[in-house]
């Protein structure tokens, strides 16, 4: 039943200085539905596979506005997510509140940063088996995608993707990196649905229900509607 | 000798009350006792409550030590022009009407963004000093590279003031932030005692809004040069020094300008007290004296 014997607590280091508890939850990441976010300085594009519990239920939402600048994205386990999610709305509204600012990308992630790792270190809980892409702007950095893990490891990344079978849209991203650097957002849309098309599950086509798509530019998160997605697909 | 009633204080006790010596008080205590309600005849034979003091409600009851002011600042000045921001104050604090502090530095460089002056209580504003000093640390730990300018400070210490007024608790200052906002414009603002707040190209704090600003709204110009903003400031600083009782002649003026904030040294303004008509100020005024 158990893999091995470090692995009932956070507290237990394996003998080759491994935490057992947190890699599972790195590995929940890796289950759940794919998260690409890529772009530059002036814009940055979130888009994601949605998935739906069964077929009788709807699709269930990936992409969450944090303030007017910054949304993020999840992909993991959902209900762990929607407490760090709501950690995030939380800090941004008090931020505006306390100094009459929008909350900065950084600082916000520097935030589940900290949530995240204090649950590696204690023995009450567990690990947040959620991975986060937080992508924003704010004056003195522009445009930015900062991603998260378990471990608490927070990441500055020009593209990323997390999830189920994201290999393959890290390698298209890869392949686009340069590209990527000076495409306008417009481009940078077609590149995202591109890597996320890339991980979908094998010849299936993506449709505008089963993926969401949002946008950084000029300081301002936008979540795309379907329909717009769809005219977006259509250009592929 | 007759047991009298030694304290009012509704947190202190009532104090040793025999009934029948005050029918006020056994009007009030009427009926209050835990078997119900007794008549005058039952409590004719009883003992006065004895006094004491009752420790637990005066901790439920607000602390009433901070709600005056003991040593204060009085005016502080503040002014835009076309490099940066100026902010002035003299270097008094009053205790009372005794000028007691006399080198007092009442302006704080928050960061290279902003400084405030502050007036009214010295030591309410060395607290909010520690504030703003937490602050400081706690963004230098963030080590993200940005730091708070004027305008956040601003919004911050309205917060702090307005919250310590919803506890019936004010902290006794009023300041003059200066610095640069998020966009790099020059910030002028003001924030009072209980929270209220605004944002000009000119403000005074304490006594000096009356003195001061009607000179500000006379010379103020967008454009104007460094020596012509200090002008003016000397000039509303010799206005207030002539008017105001809790003012000393020595001033200070620091700036804030994209390289950072200096605050200057000690300086007075000339004054002149040979005005004719200071020889009998009430003259004009009837019911002066």
């Amino acid at each position: 039943m158990f893999r091995n014997q470090y692995d009932q607590d956070m507290l237990t280091w394996s003998p080759q200085g491994r935490l057992h508890q947190v890699e599972y939850a790195m590995e929940a990441v890796k289950q759940g539905s794919t998260v690409v976010a890529c772009g530059n300085q002036n814009c940055v594009v979130l888009a994601a596979l949605k998935r739906k519990q069964s077929k009788l239920s709807s699709m269930q939402g990936k992409l969450f506005g944090v303030n007017e600048r910054v949304g993020v994205a999840v992909s993991g386990l959902s209900t762990d997510s929607a407490t760090l999610v709501k950690l995030l709305r939380e800090e941004s509204v008090r931020e505006e509140f306390v100094f009459g600012r929008v909350a900065s990308p950084s600082k916000l992630a520097s935030l589940v940063s900290k949530s995240l790792q204090i649950s590696t270190r204690e023995s009450a809980g567990r690990p947040c088996g959620v991975g986060l892409v937080i992508v924003g702007s704010s004056e003195d950095t522009g445009c930015q995608i900062l991603q998260t893990c378990p471990s608490g490891d927070v990441c500055q990344m020009w593209c990323t993707a997390i999830g189920a079978r994201s290999q393959s849209a890290r390698t298209h991203l890869e392949k686009h990196l340069d590209e990527l650097k000076v495409a306008t957002v417009n481009k940078v849309i077609h590149i995202a649905l591109r890597a996320l098309s890339e991980s979908n599950v094998d010849s299936e086509e993506l449709t505008s229900e089963a993926c969401e798509l949002a946008t950084v530019e000029s300081n301002l998160y936008v979540s795309k509607s379907p329909e717009e997605v769809q005219v977006y697909l259509d250009q592929l | 000798m007759i047991p009298r009633r030694t304290a009012h204080e509704r947190v202190i006790g009532p104090g040793v009350v025999p009934h029948g010596v005050d029918p006020e008080h056994d009007a009030l205590y009427r009926g209050r006792t835990a078997r119900g309600t007794v008549t005058d005849e039952v409590l004719r034979g009883v003992r006065g409550r004895p006094f004491t003091i009752d420790g637990k409600a005066r901790e439920k009851a607000p602390a009433t030590r901070t709600q005056t002011p003991y040593v204060t600042g009085t005016s502080a000045l503040g002014l835009k022009y076309a490099g940066g921001v100026l902010l002035a104050t003299d270097t008094l604090a009053c205790y009372g009407s005794t000028k007691r502090y006399k080198s007092v530095e009442r302006v704080k460089r928050v960061n290279d963004k902003c400084a405030i002056a502050f007036t009214g209580e010295l030591s309410d504003f060395a607290y909010v000093c520690d504030l703003l000093e937490e602050l400081t640390t706690e963004d230098f730990c963030e080590d993200d590279g940005t730091t708070r300018d004027a305008e956040e400070i601003y919004q911050y210490l309205t917060r702090v003031m307005y919250n310590r007024r919803s506890k019936f608790d004010p902290l006794w200052n009023s300041f003059v932030v200066a610095g640069y906002d998020a966009k790099g414009e020059a910030f002028c603002g003001t924030v009072g005692m209980i929270g209220t707040h605004y944002a000009d190209d000119h403000v005074a704090a304490g006594f000096g809004n009356h003195i001061a600003r009607p000179i500000f709204r006379e010379f103020y110009k967008p454009d104007l040069t460094e020596e012509e903003a200090v002008e003016i400031m000397k000039s509303a600083l010799y206005a207030c020094v002539m008017r105001d009782k809790q003012m000393m002649n020595k001033f200070q003026i620091a700036k804030v300008t994209k390289e950072g904030v200096s605050i200057g040294e000690p300086f007075a303004v000339p004054t002149e007290w040979g005005y004719e008509k200071f020889y009998n100020p009430t003259k004009f005024s009837p019911g002066g004296w």
